[in-house]
């Protein structure tokens, strides 16, 4: 019985420090033409002032860099379709990247200007075409669900299993 | 109803945290092994049930039953209770881990409160089915709101009490559901 409880404290104070260690959550809107990212560790407690870095598409060199606003905001403004690299580092030991899918653009680097609007190609599709708000999260809400049940049915059958070995020991015993 | 880190004083959080530890211990040890079964279901329920969210009156209420919880579990429905919000703390933010004691300690009050409502055999099955789901949710929104007034929110937090007596009720329902399907599927359970 003793050995579980320490088991179960080690669990318990090891999971806090994990998490005391920060996981990054992401949650990117797609406003056209700008693409927001929010990275925050708790709904109370964005990640501020955080150096990020974009990446086009298939491309080495960063598109744009910058920080994090105090809400824990960054936004960008893509040019190209195809999976745009975010990467957050708060040079405390927190960092993380994002992939961010752009299937839809309105604003074509060097080629702006030059429509009857004077604004951005296609920027006046953009309120039309673009309905609501897309939220993207880092790990589908799914795959938390299924993670957290599957811990919780295994600490269940942890306990099974102690308790089974400590009745057979009690019955052999 | 889950209280996210930086709203209570974290010297009574640290206090409730420990309290809260012991009371795991205090209701978890010398478990019958039929009852791990149960707590593990139980559990995964309560991690669910919390993740649904219903829109209602400009916020959002969710499931808790804490009342059928402690129906089923008894005292043995704390430790349930603890892993369901450690891990909807540690996967969804959902509540503070700081604050994980506080929100402990307040669920396990509602389920604690259900289980002694369900022993009062003079009433009816139905009844207790009921009450219990009622005061599952009431206790512990009752323990926050008086936390929040307590900490310097206010009192427009009283506000939260009567929207989740909509939730209230419809734990009522759920409980009473659950009680009728356990004691013809399985009545066991119930005793």
């Amino acid at each position: 019985m003793n050995r579980s409880i320490l088991l179960c404290l080690i669990a318990y104070f090891g999971m806090s420090a994990v998490t005391m260690a920060h996981s990054i959550n992401f949650e990117t809107e797609k406003h056209a033409p700008l693409v927001t990212v929010k990275a925050f560790f708790s709904r109370t407690s964005p990640m501020v002032n955080a150096s990020v870095m974009i990446y086009a598409p298939d491309e080495t060199q960063p598109y744009q860099t910058g920080r994090t606003d105090r809400a824990g905001y960054f936004a960008f403004m893509p040019d190209a379709v195809g999976n745009w690299t975010f990467t957050i580092d708060d040079e405390r030991g927190h960092k993380d990247r994002l992939v961010i899918s752009i299937d839809q653009v309105f604003f074509y680097g060097n080629d702006e200007i030059e429509g009857e609007t004077g604004a951005y190609p296609g920027a006046g599709e953009s309120e039309k075409q673009v309905t609501g708000v897309v939220v993207e999260k880092n790990i589908p809400y799914v795959y938390r669900v299924i993670f957290g049940l599957a811990v919780i049915f295994g600490i269940t059958g942890i306990f099974y299993g102690i308790k089974a070995r400590q009745a057979l020991q009690k019955n052999n015993g | 109803m889950h209280i996210s880190d930086g709203i209570i004083d974290t010297n009574i959080c640290i206090v409730a945290n420990v309290a809260s530890v012991a009371l795991v211990y205090a209701t978890g040890k010398k478990t019958p092994i039929d009852d791990i079964p149960k707590m593990g279901m139980m559990g995964a329920a309560l991690f669910v049930a919390s993740l649904i969210h219903f829109p209602l009156a400009g916020t959002s209420i969710h499931l808790g039953l804490f009342g059928v919880a402690g129906i089923i579990l008894g005292k043995r429905a704390f430790p349930a209770i603890f892993a369901a919000l450690l891990f909807q703390s540690l996967i969804f933010q959902h509540g503070g881990l700081v604050t994980l004691g506080v929100n402990a300690l307040n669920m396990g009050a509602g389920a604690f409160a259900a289980w002694l409502i369900w022993r009062i055999k003079v009433l009816p099955e139905s009844l207790r089915a009921v009450l219990a789901g009622f005061f599952g949710i009431i206790v512990p929104v009752l323990l926050m709101s008086a936390e929040f007034h307590f900490s310097g929110y206010g009192r427009g937090i009283f506000f939260l009490f009567s929207v989740y007596l909509v939730a209230a009720v419809i734990e009522s329902i759920i409980s009473f559901s659950v009680v009728r399907f356990f004691r013809n599927i399985k009545p066991e359970l119930l005793d």
